[in-house]
């Protein structure tokens, strides 16, 4: 497997009234080709941006970002997204919401086959005339990973996805991710706070610092799938991952007291 | 007990909602009945009646509301489209957001009526001056509406846009117009609903036909019955129109 995503010195600083905030400082990691990878922070540490600039929605940035040794210079559309708000457009249903992911090149004829299957590959038969506002949270979800997949990009980008979801909602769209990921082959990154979801999904863990984001370490997770939550392994990087945390957490809460 | 409370609150409301329009018709039939006011202040509703039917025998009527209507219809469909485009072009192009910038804030506080004269002095007493004062009244409402819609557009969605390869024409096409429409059709509400005052103002200032020449006509000459089936048929209009624009809004946005 090559490597699919380089991300080299990256840095990135927003200006706000005036004033500059470094968000990410010198981030250094690659992606493998169909490599399922997290990145894990706390909120506001950057990870987000740092998922925009891969796919390209970033206007400036320092450093350099190489999706098959090309750099990132503009929307890649190598990439698609699944945002933490689904956004899906409230005026189209299920089936045009997911549409809407093909490109107009794509003839009719295929069109009406393949917004089928991907209705299916999510489990929404039935629903496809459904308006966004008529779904729950996690359907809403599937409709827009659906409206990513669609289109059979290389690399699908999650920010968070399943953040604003109940727990069990959480862990059966975490299922059905993974399932995807293995029928389809693509290179996935995860942006999460949930620790355990990192570990859950991923062959690699990238955790990030605090506001400046910087890598903190970058762990590998040498567990077989399917991954069982409660074994000692799978509490093993948890335990490591949170360690990088709540090391300073509690350094802080020394000197508030 | 549910459904017969259900029924209950049903009743109630149909009879608060009707309260004050039979209330009212009431009053007016006894008040004139009975001689509390002078008939030449409020008409009977005989009088009315007697009015109207002279109206329609003489086709007066009809053709008053429809030279009214289509004065409404020619400036609205003109204000409409003039303010939409220029909406959406401020909305969308900050060079032409700053060059209007000024213009608009400076010439929208001016009330419409206020330029009655200066359109009949520019465009003399005919149907070009009444068609602009709807025109212009339609297009700061749709114009200040289009550009609220077009800017007030979740960035979100553009940037979903973006990541899904669209062209911009395809972001306007199929995310820009679609988010704005709720706000333009804010404004065509607006627009038409004032629309309505404005022709009949126009038309009390300067013309010769039409609902608002008809109440001034009826005031010179001291006939209460012919103003009153003029008010009334304002008022029952504005009442069919603001009913049908709802129902289209509802149809329209059914997805929210």
């Amino acid at each position: 497997m090559g490597t699919i995503v380089q991300i080299k010195n990256v840095n990135k600083k927003f200006t706000i009234d005036g004033e500059t905030k470094e968000i990410l400082n010198d981030i250094n990691f690659d992606v493998r080709e169909g490599e399922f990878v997290s990145i894990v922070g706390s909120s506001g540490c950057g990870k987000s941006t740092l998922l925009k600039m891969i796919a390209g929605l970033e206007s400036t940035i320092e450093g350099e970002i190489l999706i098959n040794d090309n750099a990132v210079n503009g929307p890649a559309l190598e990439c698609k997204m699944a945002f933490q708000e689904a956004r899906l457009l409230p005026w189209r249903n299920v089936y045009k919401n997911i549409g809407f992911g093909l490109d107009k090149s794509v003839p009719k004829s295929e069109r009406d086959e393949l917004i089928k299957k991907y209705i299916n590959m999510v489990g929404l038969n039935g629903f496809e005339n459904a308006l966004p506002k008529q779904l729950s949270g996690g359907m809403q979800q599937r409709v827009s990973i659906a409206r990513a997949l669609i289109s059979n990009p290389n690399i699908l980008l999650l920010d968070e996805p399943f953040g604003a979801l109940d727990a069990l909602t959480r862990i059966n769209m975490q299922r059905e991710i993974l399932k995807i990921w293995k029928q389809e082959n693509k290179t996935m990154i995860l942006v999460t706070h949930d620790i355990e979801e990192a570990v859950y999904l991923s062959n690699k863990v990238v955790i990030l610092s605090e506001r400046p984001g910087r890598i903190k370490k970058i762990l590998n997770i040498d567990l077989a799938y399917p991954k069982i939550r409660g074994s000692k392994d799978f509490a093993y990087y948890t335990k490591e991952i949170y360690k990088e945390f709540f090391e300073d957490s509690e350094h802080e809460i020394d000197y508030a007291i | 007990m549910l459904s017969a409370n259900a029924s209950k609150n049903r009743i109630l409301d149909l009879l608060t909602f009707s309260f004050f329009p039979i209330a009212l018709i009431l009053l007016w039939f006894l008040s004139t009945k009975f001689g509390w006011v002078k008939a030449s202040i409020i008409p009977a509703p005989k009088t009315v009646k007697e009015s109207l039917s002279y109206l329609l025998e003489k086709n007066i009527f009809v053709e008053d509301a429809l030279c009214s209507l289509s004065r409404i219809l020619k400036g609205f469909a003109l204000g409409a489209s003039v303010g939409i485009v220029l909406g959406v072009l401020v909305g969308m192009l900050p060079v032409v957001d700053n060059l209007t910038k000024v213009f608009i804030a400076l010439f929208r506080p001016v009330p419409i009526i206020a330029l009655i004269p200066l359109f009949i002095l520019w465009l003399g007493i005919g149907e070009e001056s009444k068609v602009m004062v709807i025109a212009l009244g339609t297009f700061w409402a749709l114009l200040i509406n289009t550009i609220d819609g077009i800017k007030g557009v979740d960035k979100k969605l553009i940037e979903l846009g973006i990541n899904l390869g669209k062209s911009k024409k395809e972001i306007v096409k199929s995310i820009v117009f679609p988010a704005a429409f709720p706000s333009i059709y804010t404004g065509i509400r607006i627009g038409i609903t004032s629309s309505i005052g404005f022709v009949i103002t126009a038309e009390m200032i300067a013309a010769s036909a039409g609902v608002g020449y008809r109440i001034m006509y009826a005031r010179n000459m001291a006939m209460p019955g012919i103003l009153f089936v003029g008010i009334i048929e304002i008022g029952l209009f504005g009442l069919v129109v603001d009913l049908l624009v709802l129902k289209l809004q509802k149809y329209l946005f059914r997805y929210r």
